[in-house]
């Protein structure tokens, strides 16, 4: 109770501002505090975990969340549902689940049985993404801060469901990326660019962006060419894993 | 150096004084530590007895035989100090709420510049800041563009955002998704142990009482109070089930036979026993007392994970002791009585006491009894000698909470000690100082910090004033600054 | 990899011996790096029913006491261990259990590393005691073995820490200033932990390496620029959240996805996956590790520590009932609650999980031994290894009836632990068991010498642990009884 009061390190304390961002420098560190710009004291922001994280890709990229993110073989990411028979049997170490199910069951198949109505996370990444699995994973309690692991589950999985809305909008009709050539190579001034980041924006972070904001997204295009499609997946993939998006 | 000269000149071991945290809260009433709850042990000690960095300052004050009266000026004599030489005085760290014998236990104010900013409101009530919290926490999904729009077009709002929580409590993310979250560690389910494939008890039921006790405004110490049990409906609402009728073992479900992996129907366990006056909510559910009362005599786990869920204390760490004179008593003989153990023990034991006459786990031959009263359980435990069980006969151990004796459960015979602590527990502050700060973490995101102390103290405190409804603090919950300041 | 033949295991023997000679101040100048496994045997591994069991022939109160008919304790030759064979014979069910590793296997493939360690634990609730199991009960401001064993030798290792554990065992110490080194990274499933350690490999709609790391600068510009990223330049956990970042990238090159994959089949390759290079071998020593998630565990650990990503290893057995179906018959390899049915029949769970425990503890340890350790050529992993079986507790030590093979135990404070490495002066029993009482009592730190009428805590197992991996911190007690 008491113990977790107030815990906050003194690191920033010692770590002096990072120098002002290079527009061309590719790794860029945070901004050096404006003067007569108001920043903020809180100690934490609230971490957007797996759950709030799937929806609202789901949502901002009109995804079904079957489509937001697999892993090889069809295993869900993060996501949520129903504790279903077969995966209990699974767990227990039983090599043919579906089979000893349907014996003991007198059914078909049990693929479509829920054993529990409540609830639960599901998915290779839920752990790394803030969710714990209680009923068959025996985790009771969720991460409290995230893992080394975390960001690059958090990359896989927004890159996955800006890829999956990509080539639905390259197949067309388009929904999202509707703003760019999905088949041509783009530069950063090619038509619908700055207006597609600019979408981006508001279906990712429900907000108009800034132009600054606009350059930094556009600047991807500097360099080698990157296909329209390419651009759509990435530029939605920059916002998607920006601390805006992934902090509240 | 300074840690090698300390040790050096202290006495490795210290005697740990159970007084010691109420006289520490007399000197320093309004400490966060105090308020609502009583200061872990390590605040003085690293492990009891041996003393940290402030604990050996207080006692280098002198204390001796006279521990009581001399406490109190060792405290302010020492005040001044930084002991763990983090920066922040004694004093300064007691009244923040960290640790004055922990160099890592620190509250360190982030900087913040002030100015001009276009898109948020630092350190003042922001709508659209509460908006996107509100909407991720108890929605489950952030708000759109098109939300926030209307947001920043409504004439009120505030009021706008408290729509919003509003809708968002009765969705189901947070009755089916986020508040089951919030159980988890409460009732620590198996799914091994307690499906109907398998039946050692049933946690399903735990989950809904959790769910209902929580949702549309209902008084919230029903969680350790109902005398009912609460079942799911067709239409995925809850309800409560008629009081004369438990809940039966199912015999399938969603298409699922009750079978366990070799074909039987594990049918004898699963049900919920219904003594209707001997229930105490999620204190006394078949499941919660399997899972941790088992066959013991003394159900110790079971009373600290009851402590631990609903007051906030981990005995463990040596908080929120309150030792009854003479305890333990060691009834079973597991040595509990001696030192350290007994520093514990005194508090713990005597709240395990309310739930020994409970029957946890029953064995094949009688699995119907898990979770049943039995006023003269300790009498079919075995593994107790004939010695001791005469001398729980003869002279019955009292449960204690907080210190204060609880009656037997044959003074009470249209209840138990187990209902009676239900009832103290869900009154008493830190139950809803523990239930606030739970869903003060799931909402803003950490646990509440050295400039949140008031308006969480605030909350919690006027949940008796709220009708200990979970509905009303979270929407005063909103109104803080801890939740809508960026 | 490279894998030793027998004679440079030998020889790498040598070189140890050699390497401890040299002086202090060049073993300060590049400390060795150690490796820590911590092998959690949930629910109250008995010590009396493994490798420090009482003969009933040797007991005045043998009958009633959980001792063992002499047929049943083997000591192998050259053994200062006792240990207990199979109950075979007490295994029929239902269920039937599984449980034929033999404990004289492990005696005979490790007994020269195996020291027997009494201690007293000071918590009988599962969680609690599984938490000071790693703690110490408070030591070293509350950081698990496995924190401070990965924060002293994972520095500049991708993932210091890795924690597979689960219960009081997963929940990592009480220290918040714990280092980002030494903070363990928790893997719930070690099949597909792989998948987490790269940010697109192996998904469906990868983008060329360039494209991506040219969207994460223009993330870091657009972070830079924004109103949120400005307003919270300083809040903490963002702060850290983006360093978590920076290093996830080194992480990320590491490769680790192609390393760590337990994974294999089509649908792998078909998304330009491959299962790890050692996975032939790793099964060869597992073979159960695709359904099995202790084995999975295991093979894990190995790769973690062999491809150079980990320092501090936790792995173990868990709650939930498995089964395994041989010759028509469903054996349960892992007992419900683990150790903690004994409650129901003491024997035959002991039996059959120190088998489980033994069974894969015995394969990791063959994997260490037969592979060199890539940062000192010549020298087999093992040589810097240390495997620590952690349990909650002990188990009650009497029977209800005289002689009967069949009764459930309650959780007892008094035990003992098992330590396996080549840094340890192994081969040796430290305190001893009372045969009269079967409870353990304790040692003199510095000699060894038994001292019955004291135990040992929770502390002296962190400090023999630590001891032995050189891992410091203030107040550590020296154990160079036990300690090479």
């Amino acid at each position: 109770m008491k113990r977790a009061l107030l815990l906050v390190t003194v690191v920033l304390t010692a770590c002096p501002p990072a120098p002002p961002a290079e527009p061309d420098a590719g790794d860029a560190g945070p901004a050096e505090v404006d003067a007569g710009f108001a920043t903020s004291s809180r100690a934490a922001l609230r971490w957007k975990r797996h759950r709030t994280l799937q929806n609202d890709l789901t949502r901002a990229l009109e995804l079904t969340s079957d489509e937001v993110c697999r892993e090889a073989g069809g295993r869900p990411c993060a996501t949520t549902g129903p504790v279903m028979l077969v995966e209990v049997l699974e767990s227990a170490g039983f090599a043919n689940p579906t089979a000893v199910c349907a014996a003991v069951q007198g059914r078909g198949t049990c693929a479509d049985a829920p054993l529990l109505e409540l609830q639960t996370p599901k998915g290779v990444h839920v752990n790394a993404l803030g969710g714990n699995e209680p009923f068959l994973g025996e985790t009771f309690t969720p991460l409290a801060s995230p893992l080394l692991t975390t960001p690059l589950s958090t990359d896989r999985m927004v890159l996955s469901a800006c890829g999956a809305r990509a080539a639905k909008d390259a197949a067309g009709p388009a929904v999202v990326f509707t703003e760019v050539d999905l088949a041509a190579t783009l530069t950063p001034t090619s038509p619908g660019v700055r207006r597609q980041v600019e979408r981006l924006f508001q279906r990712l972070l429900a907000r108009d962006a800034l132009p600054a904001e606009v350059d930094a997204v556009v600047s991807m295009l500097e360099g080698p060419g990157m296909t329209g499609r390419e651009f759509a997946q990435l530029s939605c993939f920059a916002l998607g894993t920006s601390t805006e998006f992934l902090f509240q | 150096m300074r840690w090698l000269l300390l040790f050096a000149l202290l006495p490795s071991v210290a005697l740990a004084r159970p007084s010691a945290p109420a006289l520490l809260c007399q000197t320093y009433p309004t400490a966060p530590a105090c308020v609502g709850g009583q200061p872990t042990c390590l605040l003085c000690h690293s492990a009891p007895p041996a003393l940290n960095l402030y604990g050996a300052a207080v006692a280098g004050q002198g204390l001796g035989a006279s521990f009581d009266t001399a406490l109190p000026g060792a405290l302010r004599a020492v005040e001044a100090l930084d002991s763990d030489e983090d920066g922040q005085s004694n004093g300064d760290e007691l009244r923040r709420g960290t640790l004055p014998g922990d160099a890592a236990s620190v509250a360190a104010p982030v900087s913040a510049q002030a100015g001009a900013n276009p898109s948020f409101s630092p350190g003042q009530w922001d709508a659209r800041f509460a908006f996107t919290r509100v909407k991720a926490a108890f929605c489950g999904v952030s708000p759109t563009y098109e939300e926030r729009k209307a947001l920043a077009a409504a004439t009120d709002p505030k009021a706008f955002v408290h729509q919003a929580l509003d809708a968002c409590l009765r969705s189901t993310h947070w009755r089916d998704e986020a508040l089951p979250r919030l159980a988890d560690a409460r009732i620590k389910p198996l799914g091994s142990a307690g499906t109907c494939l398998n039946f050692y008890g049933n946690f399903e039921p735990d989950y809904f009482l959790f769910i209902w006790a929580l949702t549309d405004g209902r008084d919230a110490r029903q969680l350790l109070r109902a005398q009912h049990h609460v079942q799911r409906n067709a239409d995925g609402s809850l309800s409560p089930i008629d009081v004369t009728r438990p809940i039966l073992p199912p015999v399938s479900r969603a298409g699922v036979v009750c079978r366990d992996r070799y074909g039987n129907t594990p049918s004898k366990v699963g049900g919920q026993p219904l003594q209707v006056n001997k229930r105490a909510g999620l204190l006394t559910t078949q499941w919660f007392l399997w899972r941790n009362t088992m066959g013991a005599l003394m159900p110790r786990g079971t009373a600290a994970l009851a402590a631990s869920s609903w007051l906030g204390t981990e005995y463990s760490l040596y908080e929120g002791l309150h030792p009854v004179p003479n305890e333990p008593r060691d009834l079973d003989a597991k040595n509990v009585a001696v030192a350290p153990c007994n520093q514990c023990h005194s508090t713990l034991d005597p709240l395990a006491y309310a739930f020994s006459s409970y029957w946890g786990g029953t064995g094949s031959q009688r699995p119907e009894f898990t979770g049943v009263f039995q006023v003269d359980r300790h009498l079919y435990l075995t593994d107790l000698s004939m010695a001791a069980r005469d001398e729980w006969s003869r002279n019955p151990p009292r449960a204690h909470l907080f210190g204060q004796p609880l009656p037997l459960d044959r003074e009470v015979p249209q209840s138990s000690a187990l209902v009676e602590l239900g009832k103290r527990m869900s009154d008493s502050e830190p139950f809803a100082r523990t239930l606030v700060e739970m869903v003060w973490v799931h909402a803003v995101g950490a646990p509440p910090g050295a400039a949140e102390q008031a308006e969480f103290e605030a909350l919690w405190k006027g949940l008796p004033a709220m009708g200990f409804s979970l509905d009303r603090v979270l929407h005063a919950l909103v109104d803080t600054n801890a939740l809508g300041a960026p | 990899m490279t894998t030793l033949s027998r004679r440079q295991v030998m020889r790498s023997g040598a070189a140890l011996g050699a390497a401890s000679l040299l002086s202090g101040r060049a073993r300060a100048d590049s400390p060795p790096p150690r490796y820590l496994f911590v092998v959690g045997a949930m629910g109250g591994a008995s010590i009396i029913d493994s490798f420090l069991p009482v003969r009933e022939s040797a007991s005045a109160n043998g009958a009633t006491l959980a001792t063992f008919a002499d047929s049943l304790i083997a000591r192998p030759a050259g053994s200062n261990l006792d240990c207990v064979v199979p109950l075979a014979t007490e295994l029929a069910g239902p269920p039937a259990f599984k449980g034929d590793f033999s404990q004289a296997t492990f005696l005979m493939n490790h007994g020269a590393d195996t020291a027997v360690m009494t201690v007293e634990s000071s918590s009988v609730n599962h969680l609690i005691a599984q938490g000071r199991a790693l703690t110490g009960a408070g030591l070293n401001r509350g950081r698990t073995v496995l924190e401070a064993a990965a924060l002293t030798h994972g520095k500049g290792l991708p993932l210091p820490g890795v924690n597979m554990l689960s219960g009081g065992y997963a929940a990592g110490g009480r220290d918040p200033s714990l280092p980002m080194e030494g903070r363990q990274v928790v893997v719930t499933d070690p099949l597909t932990f792989a998948f987490g350690v790269h940010g697109q490999k192996g998904l469906a709609h990868q983008v060329p390496q360039a494209s991506l790391d040219r969207a994460r600068a223009a993330r870091e510009r657009l972070e830079a620029v924004s109103d949120f990223g400005r307003t919270f330049e300083r809040t903490p956990n963002r702060v850290e959240y983006l360093e978590l970042r920076k290093r996830g990238l080194t992480v990320e090159s590491a490769d680790l996805i192609s390393k760590l994959m337990l994974l294999s089949g089509a649908s792998l390759t078909s998304v330009g996956l491959s299962p790890s290079p050692q996975l032939q071998r790793l099964r060869s020593v597992f073979p159960a590790l695709e359904t099995d998630p202790f084995e999975a565990q295991a093979a894990l650990a190995f790769l973690l520590v062999s491809s150079r990503v980990s320092a501090a290893v936790g792995l173990g057995v868990s709650n939930a009932v498995r089964t395994v179906t041989e010759a028509g018959r469903q054996l349960v390899t892992n007992a419900q609650l683990g150790f903690d049915y004994s409650h129901t029949n003491h024997r035959v769970t002991q039996s059959s999980m120190w088998s489980r425990v033994l069974r894969v503890t015995d394969g990791l340890v063959r994997l260490l031994k037969e592979t060199e350790d890539t940062s000192r050529p010549g020298t087999s992993l093992w040589a810097n290894s240390l495997v620590y079986v952690a349990t909650d507790f002990g188990r009650e030590k009497h029977r209800p009836s005289a002689g009967t093979l069949a009764w459930g135990s309650g959780h007892h404070l008094n035990n003992g632990v098992v330590l396996v490495s080549p840094l340890l002066k192994g081969n040796r029993v430290y305190g001893g068991v009372d045969p009269d009482t079967c409870l353990t009592y304790g040692f003199d730190r510095a000699t060894g010498a038994p001292r019955p009428g004291t135990v040992m805590g929770e502390v002296d197992v962190y400090h023999a642990v630590c001891g032995a991996l050189g891992v410091d911190y203030p107040g550590r007690v020296p154990m160079p009884a036990l300690v090479k």
